[in-house]
């Protein structure tokens, strides 16, 4: 057994045709598909930028409840401030140029690479420009409207904590299990396709025939 | 018809003419990748190569070789592709009972279809887009081209893997 006899039983299956119809048909299932993540992406910023809408409609529409207190506006106007930087960066973060998908296979990896490390920064930032903001601006308007005194002010603290803690976990879990794993391959691979020749020890790049 | 709209229709016609094309001249090649990546979930992995392919259309430039700008899109495709729930409920049918149909047998040999799925199933990701682009007769500089590594480096690991071949045929044999 030999690559050469594998080569020509791997060139077999590369032979291998499709008819017309199929043809369409798949191009058919492309184009359905490339629409669909276009309306999935081009939804997603809708959805966000309908979310900050509410949160500034809501909030002017609590005016009354709030007028009297400066730090309760101090805590509206972080939330409100909150809810566009959240915008801005999430927004930033897509805004470089799309993976080239027909760049060589080092510099492909290469820019996912910077992408992810870019994806992971901003998981594990995410107490800052997430969290911090909200939570920051609930506590204020809780303790402007209450006067920070009383058990609902407590509550009210304690399970905006209990939320800013829990995301910030969820992000920090994610970039564990989901994104590190990601990096570590493709570190891996980098590093493979970064090597030289003469990087392996003993070995005299032998000619292979191609 | 207004011209930006025969501009349009034109340049659509185009795209969608090259597509067939290429998907014609790469069928089974785009296959064999998504088999050798993603082994049961191929079906999901070519699609996802079909979709990169399409939207890399317009990046397409004649001074790149069509095989070479075909090639690292499957390749950066099938590398960066994770089984997913998500990915699976995207795929859209083609047609009932269209599926199976669409995945060739891989082998007509038994005995070398097995070694190389092991081989396969054993090879680190970048082996293994060396060993199929080898496989494939593509040359060791249209393979640089392709991966972005030196010729040098891609003739060692060639030379590992002819090496690892040869262990596991042996091993086969032992077995049997």
């Amino acid at each position: 057994m030999s690559l050469e006899e594998l080569k020509r039983e791997w060139r077999r299956e590369m032979d291998r045709s499709i008819a017309s119809p199929e043809l369409y048909e798949l191009m058919s299932v492309v184009q359905q598909r490339c629409a669909g993540t276009e309306r999935h992406v081009h939804g997603r910023d809708v959805r966000e930028i309908l979310a900050a809408v509410f949160v500034v409609g809501a909030f002017a529409a609590m005016w009354p409840l709030y007028r009297s207190s400066r730090v309760a506006i101090l805590g509206v106007a972080l939330i409100i401030l909150g809810a566009a930087l959240i915008i801005y960066v999430l927004m930033s973060s897509r805004a470089p140029a799309p993976l080239s998908f027909h760049a060589s296979v080092l510099e492909f990896s290469r820019h996912r690479l910077a992408w992810l490390d870019r994806q992971i920064r901003l998981l594990q930032t995410v107490a800052w420009w997430y969290v911090a903001p909200l939570c920051v601006g609930c506590l204020l308007l809780g303790w402007g409207v209450t006067g920070g005194q009383g058990l609902v002010f407590g509550l009210q603290a304690l399970f905006t904590l209990a939320v800013g803690t829990g995301i910030v976990f969820l992000n920090q879990w994610t970039v564990r299990q989901a994104l590190q794993p990601v990096r570590d391959d493709l570190l891996r691979l980098i590093e493979a396709l970064e090597s030289r020749s003469s990087d392996f020890p003993g070995a005299s790049a032998p000619e292979v025939r191609s | 018809m207004e011209m930006y709209e025969l501009f349009v229709l034109g340049w659509r016609m185009d795209h969608q003419a090259l597509f067939l094309e290429l998907l014609k001249a790469n069928y089974g090649r785009w296959h064999g990748i998504a088999r050798a990546y993603a082994g049961q979930d191929a079906e999901d992995l070519f699609q996802e190569i079909l979709l990169q392919v399409w939207r890399s259309l317009t990046t397409f430039r004649d001074e790149s070789a069509l095989s070479t700008w075909s090639y690292r899109i499957a390749l950066n495709t099938a590398l960066s592709w994770r089984r997913s729930e998500r990915t699976r409920r995207r795929r859209l049918p083609i047609r009932a009972g269209y599926s199976p149909a669409l995945v060739p047998s891989p082998m007509i040999d038994v005995g070398s279809s097995q070694v190389l799925e092991r081989l396969l199933a054993e090879l680190t990701p970048a082996d293994k887009a060396i060993l199929l682009l080898f496989l494939d007769d593509v040359g060791y500089d249209e393979m640089a081209l392709i991966l972005g590594a030196t010729a040098g480096a891609l003739r060692v690991r060639i030379h590992r893997i002819k090496k690892r071949l040869t262990e596991l045929y042996q091993g086969q044999l032992h077995e049997s």
